[in-house]
């Protein structure tokens, strides 16, 4: 079994779960923070004994909103980590934050806990987006937010973007992303917001009180967006994240060249490589009680579970692995599917690797699930 | 002990479809003690899974029953199940031949329908003795004066004698036994004449062969004997004889007035035609029974096994769907668009969709069925006459000298109101108005001369819809009729689509073109390009829509906790897809091939 080397914690918890988020996060659970990190530390100490893991080139934690979890229990996470696991000593540690927790003291504080990456949720500037978002911060405090980890010594610095908001025009949009190139951050993702059953926006939506941009107004502001960050010295290597030379994700890049992962928290996914090319995936239980629950009495909260055969994994990673815009080595073997896809200009041959083309980009999805097996 | 003659009755039970013929033979059965309550199935005498679900009757089935009635005596009442279905009228009209009187159940509410009508007629024609019965007095809408009136004016019955019943809740059915052993007379055959007994049912049994359903007119049956079945002129030694109680029952003999079954080593459903006389082999009858009709198909379609790894399959499935339905015929078929697969003949609409439903269910045949059409006579220059039941097979132009059609006469009951849309329907459809009567109850009967072509294209469904579900339809028929036929191509991203060809008429065909280039439209959906949809009379293009490129397909986000997500997302688009029949570069999804259906 090929060696886990990355690390995702998941903290489900926020102050308000925004109208468009999907993710698994609770508002008004933030008293179960304290009895959540020590579960997590009962999982991660489990685990560190049930799988061949470390020492850690990557961790990140997510959410939810992490930025809510104090320095302490941030450091007792991080200890347990370093003592259970191990931790490389040119990690990347990222934490996901919110503009209104990034603090000269937190920023302070999260630094010496060791993390060496933030990643704060602006998305978006203009007053009218944040509103529409449900975002209880507001553009200065984004702005600030950034301002505030670049002097705390943040040398590596991520911002979250959202496009295709309902009102928002082009030169709006671009207007928020050069206001963002200006701080220097030295990441940055721009996602297409993106309507998900079961959220408040879908709702909205299918009343028809919300109308969403169309297909050519979003494509229209990601390319745009995708040509200022260009100019703005960023290289665009996956379809919806764009760095500065050497800051390419490197926790973010284990998923997409499909390396093993450990997933500790609640609804987190593993994912084990075996030797044969088979993939063991399997989730933990999605509830914080029931996280919490599973976590201190056995160290183990899985959920459910799934084996890919060598050939589902295959085609797994080559349907993950195109959405790296320099191309992927994961589609080899996939002769007729790829020549196909050629053919039809969505991908480029280059050597051993394809890549997908300004309309392969477009249609990412035609061209993933080419490369998947037939269901039974 | 055997029932004496005069004790013997035959009878049918005949309604318009839901009203409530079923659930009144169910009470007949345990009123006489025939099934007891307990072991009732809802429904014992539909027995196919499907019958039960969409609650008609598709085969006819036949039940002996025993009653002692007020007169101290006890009779033997053969009950005789028919079809409700006007796909299946003749299997009806057999089955009204094999009896001597006929329950007709009106609905207390609904009242006189169209298959009402025609039913009572046939029964009439069959000279049998009608005991009308008005069904479902128990519900708050009942009229059962109005029906009284309707009985007694559309169909020329004493309304007075009807009884007044409620098979739900078992009222009046002592009744109705009494009236069927006073009105109904019995059996006049000679059981020391030769052998004539009429098949009006016939199924196949795994591991009996067919069992062939019979009603003995003169004559004696008994295992061991040596029988020929007079069209057909094969013969089969006899090894059952026996009687529906409701399971199968072997008895000695079968003698002139009773109804049962044969079983004779039969391997084919086909020799054992509904209709046709079994006689004694050693010393034949003089003359069949009258009434021997071939059984013809009128509605064809093609039928593709969506994944073609199901051809054999499919193949299979027919041939076994066959030993026990000798109305369905088919023959292989190749298709550019949709490969290889079969040519079917149908007796109707319904029995198509019967055939489609039980190839699908109980074969797990995932089925393409292309729209379905009606056989063509078409005269050629040359002379000769052929016989088209695929557009795509009509000959050249040039070489026709004129189109047949098959004609049916329809008559529709449908209440006044609904009158003005049911004949601007009929007319849209090239139907000839024929008789319009009124009749009680609001109720009025229209007769049309219509192609069969226009009816099985969404007309019923149309008769439905534009007289708020009242509209009854009923229809047999008549000939071949010249008409000015065209064909109409329809061509997808530039190839000729042989599926979706159809035949229409000439003044029609434009219109029917662009509708159909709509509606593909919007089923065919888009396409990494741009597809274009035509729709051509004769090479000329007479109506054009595009199917713009799909703009963008691309998911935001795809981290460590949503992949599993999100290749189940593309896995099942990609499943729908598959479910799909590529034609050229285009995949063109299922409901498109059915798509000529509905283009009003």
């Amino acid at each position: 079994m090929e060696r886990i080397r990355s690390l995702y914690l998941h903290v489900p918890f926020c102050t308000w779960v925004c109208k468009y988020c999907d993710f698994n996060t609770y508002a008004v659970l933030e008293g179960l923070i304290p009895a959540y990190t020590e579960a997590l530390v009962a999982e991660i100490r489990a685990a560190a004994q049930r799988y061949p893991v470390g020492p850690l080139d990557t961790i990140f934690f997510g959410g939810g909103t992490p930025s809510l979890l104090t320095t302490d229990q941030l450091q007792r996470l991080l200890g347990a980590i370093s003592d259970a696991i191990g931790i490389a000593p040119d990690a990347e540690v990222s934490l996901e934050a919110n503009p209104g927790n990034v603090t000269d003291g937190a920023a302070a504080g999260w630094l010496a806990a060791g993390i060496t990456r933030l990643s704060i949720g602006v998305q978006a500037l203009h007053p009218g987006a944040l509103r529409f978002l449900e975002r209880l911060h507001s553009g200065e405090e984004a702005l600030d937010a950034v301002t505030v980890a670049r002097r705390a010594g943040f040398g590596n610095v991520n911002c979250d973007l959202l496009y295709g908001i309902p009102g928002v025009s082009l030169p709006e949009w671009l207007s928020t992303l050069d206001r963002m190139l200006a701080l220097r951050p030295t990441h940055l993702s721009a996602y297409e917001l993106t309507v998900e059953p079961s959220t408040r926006l879908h709702q909205e939506v299918s009343r028809g009180e919300v109308t969403m941009p169309d297909a050519e107004e979003q494509l229209g502001q990601y390319w745009a967006a995708a040509e200022r960050l260009e100019r703005g010295g960023f290289t665009h290597y996956e379809i919806s994240n764009w760095a500065t030379p050497g800051f390419e994700c490197r926790h973010n890049l284990t998923y997409w060249q499909y390396r093993p992962y450990l997933g500790c928290g609640a609804g987190a996914h593993s994912l084990l490589r075996l030797e044969d090319g088979a993939s063991l995936r399997f989730w933990n239980r999605k509830g914080p009680h029931a996280y919490i629950r599973a976590a201190h009495e056995s160290g183990d909260a899985v959920d459910g579970r799934e084996v890919l055969s060598p050939d589902r994994a295959r085609g797994e990673a080559a349907m993950i692995g195109i959405r790296l815009l320099r191309g992927t080595d994961a589609a080899q073997g996939f002769e007729p599917e790829r020549r196909q896809l050629v053919g039809a200009g969505l991908l480029v041959q280059e050597r051993d690797r394809v890549r997908l083309t300004t309309r392969g980009v477009e249609l990412a999805n035609q061209v993933g699930a080419t490369f998947l097996q037939d269901l039974g | 002990m055997p029932t004496p003659t005069e004790s013997i009755r035959a009878i049918s039970v005949i309604a318009h479809v839901d009203h409530g013929k079923t659930t009144l033979s169910d009470r007949l059965l345990e009123y006489t003690g025939t099934v007891a309550p307990r072991d009732m199935v809802e429904q014992v005498l539909d027995q196919l899974e499907l019958e039960r679900e969409r609650g008609i009757t598709i085969k006819a089935q036949a039940v002996r029953m025993m009653y002692t009635a007020s007169d101290g005596k006890t009779y033997q009442i053969n009950l005789i199940d028919t079809p409700g279905h006007v796909d299946f009228s003749y299997e009806v009209s057999r089955a009204l031949a094999a009896c001597d009187g006929a329950i007709l159940v009106v609905d207390a509410s609904q009242g006189v329908e169209a298959q009402t009508i025609a039913n009572a007629r046939q029964a009439l024609e069959h000279n049998l003795a009608i005991v009308p019965v008005i069904n479902k007095i128990d519900l708050p809408q009942a009229n059962p004066d109005v029906v009284r009136e309707e009985i007694e004016k559309a169909l020329g019955l004493p309304g007075d004698s009807a009884i007044l019943a409620s098979a739900r809740q078992g009222i009046g059915t002592r009744e109705i036994l009494e009236a069927v052993v006073r009105e109904v007379p019995p059996p006049t055959g000679d059981p020391a004449a030769p052998l004539r007994a009429l098949i009006f049912d016939a199924k196949f049994d795994t591991y009996r062969g067919v069992v062939t359903y019979i009603r003995v007119l003169e004559g004696t049956l008994r295992p061991k004997m040596r029988i020929a079945m007079m069209q057909t002129g094969k013969t089969f030694e006899v090894d059952e004889v026996g009687i529906f109680r409701p399971m199968r029952t072997p008895i000695p003999e079968l003698s002139a007035g009773e109804v049962g079954y044969l079983i004779a080593n039969i391997r084919n459903v086909r020799d054992s035609r509904v209709g046709d006389t079994v006689t004694d082999a050693a010393s034949p009858a003089k003359e069949p029974l009258p009434g021997y009709r071939h059984v013809t198909p009128m509605v064809f379609a093609g039928l593709f096994p969506t994944d073609s790894d199901q051809y054999q399959q499919l193949k299979e499935a027919l041939e076994k769907l066959q030993l026990n339905d000798a109305a369905l015929v088919y023959e292989p078929e190749t298709s550019a668009a949709l490969g290889f697969g079969f040519r079917a003949g149908f007796l109707g609409l319904l029995h198509m969709e019967i055939v489609q439903e039980r190839l699908e269910r109980e074969f797990d045949i995932s089925l393409l069925a292309t729209a379905p059409t009606v056989e063509y006579r078409v005269r050629l220059r040359n002379g000769t006459e052929v016989p088209v039941d695929n557009p795509d097979h009509l000959p050249n132009p040039s070489e026709i000298e004129a189109i047949s059609e098959p004609i049916v006469n329809a008559t529709l009951v449908v209440p006044s109101q609904y009158v003005g849309n049911m004949m601007e329907l009929s007319q849209e459809r090239r139907g000839q108005f024929i008789t319009m009567t009124y009749e009680p109850g609001d109720r009025v009967v229209l007769s049309y001369r219509m192609p069969l072509g226009e009816i099985i294209h969404d007309y019923y469904d149309q008769l439905k819809s534009r007289s708020k579900g009242y509209a009854s339809l009923d229809y047999e028929m008549v000939g071949f009729q010249e008409a000015n036929l065209v064909k109409l191509d329809v061509l997808v991203g530039g190839s000729p689509v042989d599926a979706l060809s159809m035949i229409v008429h000439r003044d029609k065909a434009q219109q029917h073109g662009r509708r159909l280039a709509e509606k593909l439209k919007t089923l065919i959906p888009r396409q990494l390009f741009e597809v274009p949809i035509q729709a051509a009379i004769g090479g000329k293009i007479v109506a054009r829509e595009t199917v713009p490129a799909m703009r963008k397909d691309v998911l935001a986000k795809c981290y460590g906790g949503d992949v599993t997500r999100k290749r189940k997302l593309l896995e099942k688009q990609k499943e729908g897809k598959k479910r799909m029949k590529r034609v050229g570069n285009v995949e063109i999804p299922q409901e498109a091939f059915m798509a000529v259906l509905s283009l009003d």
